[in-house]
């Protein structure tokens, strides 16, 4: 089995809106395989209802086909990741390189360079 | 060092259960400073009370500044929840299980060990709880006994019995955070007691709480921050929410109460209660003044069409209404439409100020996943639900309802209200500096 690639996407600017969501789910598109996809919300400092709930609906659409993880949230993306209950449609890990590692030993998936 | 407090499947959300004042989760934070641990990593499982237990990690508290919070679907384990926040294979950490209170003097080891602690002498467990040091691939099989005690506290009735153990000084090494104004009786910060109502010890009067005239309270009830007991109410073995009112000449034995109702810490049955002369919440927010004029306002314009039918009704003795069918019912309707009136008796609430004027719904009848959706906000007299999660799914929708109801703010109402009207982009929020 060709091993698949576990790559890393960062939303495209310090707000999470309906047009970033849009643009991480472009990037997923492209992607041939079904490999875990690892989104950093490192440089997120703001929020938007349409960003939540098109993130929301992106990770029900992605349940079951592929694995999304969250990494690197701020204090205040935390809290609002408990709000609006993102745990329950992805992985939320502390940094990029924890969530790829267990991304990589749970199935034939690597690590991107 | 650090310590890694994880949830356990059948008992999601401990950390919220009250003991002697502060929330289980802070004692145990309290605790690991005391042993010089303060990098915590905290799993937090959707669940009871976990926008709570957020709130109190994720704050400005001094003790939480360190915490690190992994949100989880589920319980997951200690080898997993290391694994999410991104501790070395070979790094040694505290497993503390979310519902455990531990009292003992530790010295930090330097390798994978197991301590059991017995059960302190007022509780009725037998078997001994375990921490153990360990890393994330391995850890010390056998347990050492050590002196001090622990206690697992899964439900509310345990904890009230803990908090009662330490206001009766059986757990002298829990500290409360009051005043101890005679044997077994205490009074937090702010704490007010009418000169005629009666304490029975061990009672604790939580910080900023107020007890009326002639009202009986105690033994074993432990009333939270904020909340108020009017006279004449008799309370014994009863755990008061913060911010709840508890009304005049009401009665509760043996339960815990908040602003909604009942819960029996016998057999933990839940009785809803709608009676704002029973129960209700102390600090219900109003609505703005300008509110209260618009829906006034809009009011005034909903009715005109019907004052107009009236008086040309009278003036000319015909009748201008339409007949038309809805629903199968035979309505007589101004011109404006059926649909408009059913927001005619929610700006009526706006008005009395028990309804904001823009808002979601019905969000007091919201249930999600058997837990009901709860947020400060109050419901509002125009629905903003279409414009929260246009086209998304029921579930996502009742999550956006979630975050909404702990996040609304007029900035918020405002964007929502203008994508509803088919403008723009809606609810940009920031989050807070601090995050």
């Amino acid at each position: 089995m060709a091993e698949s690639v576990i790559r890393v996407l960062s939303f495209p600017g310090p707000l999470l809106s309906a047009e970033a969501v849009a643009a991480i789910e472009g990037a997923l598109r492209e992607q041939p395989d079904a490999a875990p996809v690892v989104l950093d919300c490192q440089h997120l400092t703001e929020v938007s209802a349409s960003g939540l709930s098109a993130l929301l609906e992106l990770g029900r659409s992605a349940s079951g086909m592929r694995e999304l993880g969250l990494t690197q949230l701020s204090r205040a993306l935390t809290l609002m990741a408990i709000q609006a209950g993102l745990a329950e449609r992805f992985s939320i890990f502390a940094t990029n390189e924890a969530c790829m590692r267990s991304f990589a030993a749970a199935g034939s998936a690597s690590c991107a360079p | 060092m650090r310590a890694l407090i994880y949830e356990l499947a059948g008992a999601i959300g401990a950390g919220a259960l009250d003991v002697a004042g502060r929330p289980l989760l802070i004692r145990q934070l309290q605790w690991l400073r005391e042993l010089g641990i303060e990098d915590v990593v905290v799993e937090l499982a959707i669940g009871p009370h976990a926008v709570d237990r957020g709130s109190w990690l994720l704050g400005n508290d001094p003790l939480t500044a360190r915490c690190v919070v992994i949100p989880t679907r589920c319980a997951i384990g200690v080898a997993a929840l290391s694994e999410r926040a991104a501790l070395d294979d070979d790094e040694l950490f505290l497993a503390l299980p979310a519902n455990l209170v531990v009292h003992a003097e530790l010295t930090l080891p330097t390798l994978c060990c197991t301590y059991a602690f017995g059960p302190p002498a007022f509780a009725l467990q037998e078997t001994p709880a375990i921490v153990a040091f360990r890393t994330r691939g391995a850890q010390a099989e056998s347990a050492a006994e050590h002196g001090g005690w622990a206690l697992r506290v899964g439900d509310a009735a345990t904890a009230h019995a803990l908090s009662c153990a330490v206001l009766s000084h059986q757990a002298p090494l829990l500290v409360v955070h009051a005043a101890e104004l005679r044997e077994g009786i205490w009074l937090a910060r702010g704490a007010r007691v009418a000169e005629d109502a009666i304490l029975l010890p061990p009672t604790l009067i939580g910080v900023d709480a107020r007890v009326f005239a002639k009202a009986r309270i105690g033994p074993n009830v432990i009333v939270g921050q904020g909340a108020v007991i009017e006279r004449e109410a008799v309370l014994s073995e009863v755990v008061v929410a913060a911010g709840t009112l508890v009304g005049e000449a009401a009665r509760v034995r043996q339960a815990q109460v908040d602003a909604r109702g009942i819960t029996s810490l016998a057999d933990h049955t839940r009785t809803d209660i709608d009676d704002a002369l029973q129960l209700s919440g102390v600090s219900l927010p109003t609505a703005y003044v300008g509110a209260r004029l618009l829906a006034l306002c809009l009011l005034a314009l909903l009715a005109l069409p019907w004052v107009l039918a009236f008086t040309v009704t009278a003036a000319r003795g015909k009748r201008v209404t339409r007949r038309v069918l809805f629903r199968g019912a035979a309505l007589h309707v101004g011109s404006i439409g059926v649909a408009v009136l059913d927001v005619v008796p929610a700006l009526f609430d706006v008005l009395l100020g028990r309804r904001d004027l823009l808002g979601v719904a019905q969000h007091n009848a919201l249930e999600l996943e058997g837990t009901r959706a709860e947020g400060p906000a109050r419901a509002g007299a125009i629905d903003l639900s279409s414009a929260l999660a246009p086209g998304a799914s029921i579930s996502t929708l009742l999550w956006m309802w979630r975050w909404y109801l702990h996040n609304k703010t007029s900035q918020l109402d405002r964007a929502l209200l203008w994508r509803a009207l088919g403008g723009g982009r809606a609810g940009r929020k920031a989050t807070t500096p601090h995050g």
